[in-house]
């Protein structure tokens, strides 16, 4: 070893105090605790979600199949789990403007459009209202169907030793 | 005018089905697992009995010589039966895939029956046929003839290929059916397999992976079999072979560690390492079953396939070498190899793989319609997290580097006539790895160092194989360990693994990777964890990498050191976006 690379053993020290503390503040969770804020974030979504449906219905557009899929994020010194949930939006008419009405309607209800000026190859929307983030768009793959989802800002952090989710474990939602 | 027109004979007259049933032959290898930890349990025990305390004299010593004879008798025996065992789990895999191979053919005699069938009626509901009408009729019967006989030419094949297979499995028998064979040092080796694996290029003889590919393209097919079931280890680590026989040899040995390490948890001999070994093992069959069971966003009928490329569980004291791919890495257009950072050891794999498919999806989702494959390479030991000494200095990513460089070499030389799209990606401290493996090899197309602490031996971005052009960096700006690398003429005084590659100085293309929830600061959790989830900024702009697009990459600017302050990052007051189309949207199914 070189004595420049001796010279920065302290450093390095510093470096990994730096992040134990990084991952201490993190914390390994307790697995209860992790299910319970999920199960919190699945209801407050579902919730979220029938109101949308309420609101989109009002404006002569009709919210079928809602589902609702948990998901893995992270790696290496952190893992969480994310609920997300989608439905089919059905209307007439052309797609960008079945899109405006679908945003337009959560406008009404309170949501704020985020995506104005933004660049997008295809008919395409997002909204905010509180912690919650919805993206209406159409599928590029399989049957052509407008869609939303949505989404509540975080995620809930999980032990680094759970196991990913099954990939395909969607649930229905019931709407009313 | 008679007119005769030869409609060619149903033929062969009968396909015959392969004998014999993979599941009975899946259900005889764990026997022989079973048996196999048995005398490794009475070769332990005999072992640990041999010193008795205080006991002296001549009984003593003969005890102690007979104890020791048992035990080495007895772990040879195990060892043999283990190797019985694999050939039996080969012959079981490839009569699967004689069976399916059968059913192709019946669906292929189906179909060419039904031509046959359709000609016939044809003519003759013609009877007064037109010289173009009968032309057109003899054209078809020349080529229905023509498909018999390749379906002739195949089925021939099929049936060599069972015979092979039953040939094998009779000489693995024979290999170990008397006392002093089964105590022997190659007891269970059939002969077909050991003279393959003397001949010059074998893997593991030092060969290069150019001259294993070319040892392995000298086999013939019973020779492949029999070698990937009497040295599984050897081939399920063979630089420069086919990835398809690494899986078969691979899985070999994973059935192996789990039949047999199974049968010592349940009579409670398991010492720890091999504890480890059955749970990282655990973790490579749930891995695989996912990866095997994963289907393709954009066609559902496509099922791209599982490969367990590299299974080593015992290394590094129990963490374990892995590597496990999500699509076909002998045949896809695009390959990425992904080293994972600090706190992987095998135990992470299924978490991985999982990650391996958000990519796999991502590329497809976003690209120009060409297949793929995204493999998790743990090919190295990764210190254990930010306490491990090791974290703070490059000797694990100078050697795993190695390491990977080998990989890349090998999966280079397999596929030397048909060379894929291949991406280098390093996450944290397995960016710093990967630097270490491409710097200055250019085997790589493109390169993507991810949440990196610094580029090891790079200082610039040309320094890397493919070069500046073809090297991109993802880094959020709340990720606490990507701020530590070298950057300005001050630096950091050495805190991190080398330069800064999201800076200038470094100049690498550096793409948008901001987490939609990031914190108002810097930290280890979601900032620097994040990259490989789906419907991100870093997920969309990799997957246009994998896919040979890297030119399309949302570009962001580079971080930079003023000499009036510190660092500075432009990136930290954008706004990130998720789910967006054309820069976050990675997700096919809604």
């Amino acid at each position: 070893m070189t004595r420049a690379r001796l010279h920065r053993i302290p450093l390095r020290l510093l470096l990994a105090l730096t992040l134990a503390l990084g991952l201490a503040a993190c914390g390994d969770r307790d697995p209860a605790d992790s299910a319970d804020d999920l199960a919190a974030m699945k209801a407050a979504v579902n919730a979220e979600l029938r109101d949308m449906a309420s609101a989109l219905t009002g404006s002569g557009l009709a919210v079928e199949r809602a589902t609702g899929r948990v998901e893995s994020e992270g790696m290496s010194t952190y893992r969480a789990e994310d609920y997300r949930a989608s439905a089919v939006v059905v209307g007439e008419g052309p797609e960008g403007d079945q899109v405006d009405r679908a945003a337009t309607a959560l406008e009404e209800a309170g949501w704020s459009r985020t995506s104005d000026g933004l660049d997008a190859s295809a008919p395409w929307a997002q909204l905010e209202r509180d912690d919650f983030r919805t993206t209406i768009g159409w599928t590029k793959v399989g049957e052509r169907e407008l869609v939303l989802t949505l989404d509540q800002e975080g995620e809930v952090e999980v032990p680094t030793d759970t196991p990913p989710v099954d990939r395909d474990n969607s649930e229905d939602i019931a709407l009313n | 005018m008679t007119v005769t027109i030869e409609v060619p004979a149903s033929v062969p007259a009968q396909l015959k089905k392969p004998d014999g049933d993979p599941g009975g032959s899946d259900a005889l290898a764990g026997t022989l697992y079973t048996a196999a930890a048995r005398y490794e349990e009475f070769a332990d025990r005999a072992n640990e009995l041999q010193t008795l305390g205080s006991w002296t004299g001549i009984a003593y010593a003969a005890y102690k010589d007979a104890t020791a004879t048992a035990s080495g008798e007895h772990a040879a025996m195990g060892t043999t039966v283990r190797r019985v065992a694999r050939g039996v789990t080969g012959f079981a895999d490839t009569l699967r895939d004689l069976l399916r191979d059968h059913e192709d053919l019946l669906e292929r005699k189906r179909g060419l029956d039904h031509r046959r069938t359709a000609l016939i009626a044809d003519i003759n509901a013609t009877p007064g046929a037109t010289p173009g009408e009968i032309a057109a009729f003899r054209e078809r019967s020349v080529d229905l003839r023509a498909d018999y006989s390749e379906l002739v030419t195949a089925d021939d094949d099929l049936q060599r290929r069972v015979r092979e297979n039953e040939t094998l499995l009779r000489q693995v028998f024979q290999a170990a059916d008397t006392l002093s064979e089964s105590t022997s040092a190659d007891g269970g080796i059939p002969p077909l397999a050991e003279s393959a694996m003397n001949r010059p290029g074998a893997p593991g003889s030092g060969a290069t992976p150019e001259e294993v590919k070319a040892w392995w393209d000298g086999l013939t097919e019973a020779e492949r079999e029999a070698v990937i079931a009497a040295y599984p280890d050897r081939i399920g680590q063979g630089d420069g072979l086919p990835a398809d026989a690494r899986d078969q040899a691979n899985r070999i040995l994973l059935d192996d560690d789990l039949s047999r390490l199974a049968a010592k948890e349940r009579d409670d001999t398991l010492s720890p390492l091999e504890r480890s070994i059955l749970a990282n093992a655990q973790q490579a069959r749930d891995s695989l079953a996912n990866a095997d069971a994963y289907t393709d966003p954009l066609d559902p009928g496509l099922e791209p396939g599982g490969t367990l490329w590299l299974y080593d569980p015992a290394a590094y004291d129990g963490d374990g070498r892995v590597a496990v791919a999500v699509g076909d890495l002998d045949h896809a257009s695009d390959v990425a190899i992904f080293a994972p950072g600090i706190n992987t050891d095998m135990a992470d794999t299924t978490s991985y793989t999982d990650k391996m498919m958000n990519l796999y999806e991502s590329t497809r989702y976003n690209g120009d319609g060409s297949s793929v494959a995204t493999m998790y390479w743990l090919g190295y030991d990764a210190p254990d997290g930010p306490l491990d000494l090791a974290t703070l200095t490059e000797g694990r990513a100078e050697d795993g580097g190695r390491n990977l460089s080998d990989a890349i070499d090998g999966l280079r030389a397999s596929r030397s006539d048909d060379p894929a799209h291949l991406t280098a990606i390093g996450h944290s401290y397995g960016s710093t790895t990967t630097s270490y493996a491409v710097n200055g090899n250019p085997d790589v197309d493109d390169v993507a160092l991810l949440g990196s602490p610094g580029a090891g031996p790079a200082h610039h971005a040309s320094d890397l194989g493919p070069g500046a052009d073809h090297v991109y960096v993802g880094r959020d700006s709340r990720d606490l360990v990507a701020v530590l690398g070298d950057e300005g003429w001050i630096g950091k005084g050495g805190l991190g693994l080398g330069t800064d590659p999201s800076s200038e100085d470094f100049d690498a293309t550096r793409f948008e990777a901001e987490d939609v929830d990031r914190s108002w600061h810097r930290n280890t959790g979601d900032a620097h964890s994040s990259y490989l989830d789906s419907d991100t900024e870093s997920l969309y702009n990799l997957g246009l990498i994998v896919d040979g697009h890297g030119d399309d990459v949302n570009v962001a600017a580079q971080s930079y050191d003023p000499w009036w302050g510190p660092p500075q990052d432009p990136e930290w007051d954008r706004d990130p976006t998720a789910d967006q189309p054309g820069r976050s949207d990675t997700t096919a199914a809604r």
